[in-house]
């Protein structure tokens, strides 16, 4: 009954080597593919695609574990693990990735939720300048943001 | 002894040795970096570096730079895109947003990523590139 993975309670299993399956699944809880997939994927749980596992195919799942190749979107509110047996060629929307060692991957990664500490330049202004915005007047502060932002300049008196 | 306290040598060539580059924490600084020693950045950058070296991203780095390098790992927040030789690593922590290039690429977990992510080398890389712009200068 212990899986190697505990998370991982209700595996349902795909096997079968040259095996070639292709459509629209929905699959409710998780999911082991040891064999060709093709179409579309729709995993309520986890999307585990074996060593031998082939998939071709856009899939929105929770977490994704990938152990073999993996072609197509990929859309995960969970997390996403790239295995150093993994390859993957595509786009994946997700908040976490991780790519193991050995683990290859081509494509795009992209946040599902906003993150405005990577979006916006989490700039917090050195304590000298703060002291001098302090002292300035309201109006000046878009340029002393500019001065922050140049490539040092000579200030002239 | 005496030698080191001397001038620097006329010849621009810089002597090579394994003693990184320190941009501390509280440091900030701008333009471009040419390097061919290991590299630690703790502190604000903005701009470019190049390096025949490895570059080493400090929790506390916030970079605002295009990053070319032999190997990159980044612990701390990037805004450009990182493009190695060797490799790039993503530890726990880091924040990263543009692309990367580099024939072995890892990302940890705890690892905010946004962009794309080439695992070929930067030359096949610039050459897949070009091939796919001058297809489209063809086809357009």
């Amino acid at each position: 009954m212990h899986t190697s993975d505990a998370q991982v309670k209700n595996l349902l299993t795909i096997r079968g080597d040259h095996a070639r399956i292709e459509g629209k699944f929905q699959i409710a809880d998780s999911i082991e593919i040891q064999c060709e997939v093709g179409g579309e994927l729709d995993v309520g749980g986890k999307l585990v695609i074996g060593d031998r596992g082939v998939v071709k195919a856009d899939v929105r799942t929770v977490d994704a574990v990938i152990m073999g190749a993996y072609e197509g979107n990929m859309v995960a509110t969970g997390d996403v693990e790239i295995a150093s047996t993994g390859r993957v060629m595509g786009n994946i929307k997700t908040d976490s990735l991780v790519i193991n060692k050995g683990g290859f991957f081509n494509g795009n990664v992209s946040k599902i939720k906003d993150t405005p500490e990577i979006t916006a330049p989490a700039a917090p202004p050195r304590p000298v300048a703060a002291e001098k915005r302090e002292s300035a007047a309201p109006e000046s502060e878009s340029k002393e943001k500019d001065k922050e932002l140049a490539i040092p300049k000579l200030q002239r008196p | 002894m005496l030698r080191r306290w001397q001038r620097p040598p006329r010849n621009p060539k810089p002597e090579i040795t394994e003693a990184p580059v320190v941009v501390a924490e509280g440091f900030e600084l701008g333009g471009k970096l040419s390097l061919n020693r290991p590299a630690i950045v703790n502190g604000r950058l903005r701009g470019y570096i190049q390096s025949t070296s490895h570059v080493t991203l400090g929790p506390s780095a916030v970079v605002h730079a295009d990053i070319s390098a032999r190997s990159v790992t980044v612990h701390g927040m990037v805004i450009g895109n990182l493009t190695a030789e060797e490799s790039i690593s993503l530890e726990t922590g880091a924040r990263v947003k543009g692309d990367l290039v580099a024939p072995e690429i890892t990302i940890g977990a705890g690892v905010c990523f946004e962009g794309d992510c080439r695992m070929m080398s930067p030359a096949s890389w610039a050459a897949l590139h070009a091939i796919s712009e001058s297809s489209e200068a063809a086809n357009g």
